[in-house]
């Protein structure tokens, strides 16, 4: 998110848009704290080895040491193995949120691209492309991930590739409705009579004005996509140990709910912690650049 | 109606081609193949193997072959792990189980939600208002294993109210239906109380009070009826949502639905069950949004001449 508020900071130099919507995002006070929250995890995640105490992976089968509910010493708690459960959930957190931003810029990448050739073709091709993303939307799309993971290994890059895979689709919507509404403007018929070439207007002229909506879409995606990961890996098909995520964490929690709670409760809590934030941060992003759509659903 | 029934159902049958035809060859771009072990079969034994399941044969046969099975006599074939159980016999056992499951969580979505979403628009802004939106976010933003673990937690391990899993009589389907539901409820809330809120000021809604009928009257008949249209559209999604969490709440909850078997399926790498699943998962969500576009058809007139 970090970079996204870079980037509008450097263009709000006589941009009026994006400085208008800069004010009306500090005035949401939930999307700043919002803001304040994701950042904060953020620097968690890239600085994990510094601030976790412990290290993740540091077995400690002292009797005392297995199971241990939340004290100073280990303010989560410790799991089966005797690992401290907070430098457990810091490490978690570069997981998750690796592969909600990643998979977030990947589907953009694709979405974008898709729905932007779809939009400005037009005709059958943009017909055939809009019929194949329909028919995409309306499968049981959480199999198909499974599918991926069982066919190519349970491994990261396939956990990106998956659920990017299935991510990309509302943002190809989006994009495609945003292209045909500016591509009759004066300035792209400006565009072409100076002779650029369709490659030109789509990524230099139409993508940089539709990128309001696409980028509140995104933070949106986001916190779904975490979601996803999250819930692959509560089922085992996700993130394999030694590496951990939020949604690893809770499954190794699962088990034994009644008599640790702990174990589940606090990755349970860092990931809807996480969730909120990015939520209440996108809503306010989307009030922000697009006053139209507040109080909609 | 009957021509929009007609292209609707239609257009059903190139998605359900669609997906048999991509899990089909997906599953088949497996490296080795489904009887690839750690150590290596013998030749011979691989061979039988591989002739008793067809896979000796090219490509374009087996295809025909599975689709032929599964349009003409319903079979997705032997299991490849379970020499005992056929695919069918899989789907028959364990389906009716999260079908019971998944439709209960439906069916307490939509009962609490719309009943929410109603009190909500009718006490905008005051206590009960804040109450169901605080429910709704909460729902809406935590996940699903949180929920159900907030709801073990409290409801099993402190108050002793329920089993903390398995499945049996009523008591066992407390946990799961209440964290299945809980998400779509919340939507379902939000989408009544903003559909109440918008058409209670209609123009319809005007003549209706103008005519004198009572305020009951006009809620139930007039308003509810415009504002039921986002909510009925929104029970296609959701039903994919219900069914894709089941194989988290069954995880959790220890229930023997498909939903873990298809991800034990995954484990095990039992390419059959897991097509077999799939297709059949896929089915259900395509007739579940045939059959809601039909009553959003019947509800809302102007969508057939679309």
């Amino acid at each position: 998110m970090n970079e996204n508020r870079e980037l509008q900071l450097e263009e709000v130099q006589g941009v009026s848009l994006w400085k208008d919507a800069w004010r009306r995002l500090l005035k949401n006070q939930m999307a700043v704290i919002g803001g304040i929250i994701v950042l904060l995890f953020i620097v968690i995640a890239l600085f994990a080895p510094v601030i976790a105490p412990y290290s993740y992976e540091e077995i400690n089968f002292d009797n005392p040491q297995i199971n241990q509910p939340p004290s100073l010493a280990h303010p989560f708690g410790t799991d089966g193995l005797g690992r401290d459960l907070f430098s457990r959930v810091i490490y978690g957190s570069r997981v998750s949120i690796a592969i909600g931003f990643v998979t977030g810029l990947v589907a953009l990448f694709i979405g974008v691209s898709y729905g932007a050739i779809a939009g400005f073709v037009g005709g059958k091709l943009d017909e055939m492309m809009m019929r194949f993303a329909d028919i995409l939307y309306s499968l049981p799309y959480m199999f198909f991930v499974i599918l991926l993971m069982v066919i190519f290994g349970r491994n990261f890059i396939m956990l990106f590739v998956g659920i990017a895979s299935v991510s990309w689709m509302t943002i190809a919507r989006i994009t495609r409705g945003q292209i045909m509404s500016l591509k009759n403007n004066e300035f792209v018929e400006a565009a072409k009579s100076i002779g650029a070439s369709r490659r030109r207007i789509i990524f230099r002229h139409l993508i940089p004005n539709a990128l309001g909506p696409i980028v509140v879409y995104l933070t949106l995606t986001i916190p779904s996509i975490m979601l996803e990961e999250a819930f692959l890996s509560f089922l085992g098909l996700g993130v394999q140990a030694p590496m951990t995520s939020w949604g690893l964490l809770a499954a190794e929690g699962k088990g034994v709910i009644t008599t640790y709670p702990w174990q589940i409760i606090f990755p349970g809590l860092a990931l809807t912690l996480m969730l909120f934030s990015l939520n209440f941060l996108g809503e306010g992003l989307r009030d922000a650049l697009d006053p139209s759509q507040k109080n909609k659903l | 109606m009957l021509r929009y029934t007609l292209r609707r159902f239609l257009a059903m049958i190139p998605t359900l081609f669609v997906i048999i035809t991509v899990t089909f060859f997906v599953i088949r771009l497996v490296p080795g193949g489904p009887f690839s072990r750690e150590k290596a079969l013998p030749e011979a034994v691989l061979r039988n193997i591989e002739q008793k399941y067809h896979l000796d044969e090219p490509l374009w046969k087996q295809y025909f072959r599975y689709m032929g099975d599964i349009v003409f006599r319903l079979d997705f074939g032997p299991s490849f792990r379970s020499r005992v159980f056929t695919v069918n016999d899989i789907i028959k056992r364990k389906l009716p189980v999260s079908f019971q499951v998944g439709v209960e969580a439906l069916a307490v979505a939509l009962v609490l939600g719309l009943a929410f979403g109603l009190v909500s628009a009718l006490y905008r802004n005051r206590w009960p208002d804040y109450v169901f939106t605080g429910v709704s976010v909460i729902g809406i933003s935590l996940p699903l294993f949180v929920i159900a673990s907030i709801f073990i937690l409290i409801l099993a391990r402190w108050l002793h109210l329920v089993p903390v899993a398995g499945w049996g009589g009523f008591e066992y389907h407390l946990i799961p239906v209440l964290s299945l539901a809980w998400p779509y409820m919340a939507y379902i809330t939000r989408l009544t109380k903003v559909g109440i809120l918008e058409n209670m000021y209609k123009e319809y809604v005007m003549t209706a009070r103008a005519k004198g009928l009572s305020e009951s009257t006009i809620l139930v008949r007039h308003v509810l009826k415009g504002s039921l249209i986002p909510v009925i559209s929104f029970l296609g999604p959701a039903f994919a949502g219900i069914v894709t969490g089941s194989m988290v709440v069954e995880s959790i909850c220890n229930i023997p639905g498909i939903g873990v078997e298809f991800v034990q399926a995954a484990f095990n790498r039992d390419y059959t069950v897991i097509t077999g699943i799939t297709v059949v998962y896929a089915t259900l969500l395509v007739v579940m949004n045939f059959l809601v576009d039909m009553v959003y058809a019947i509800l809302d007139p102007r969508i057939r001449y679309k």
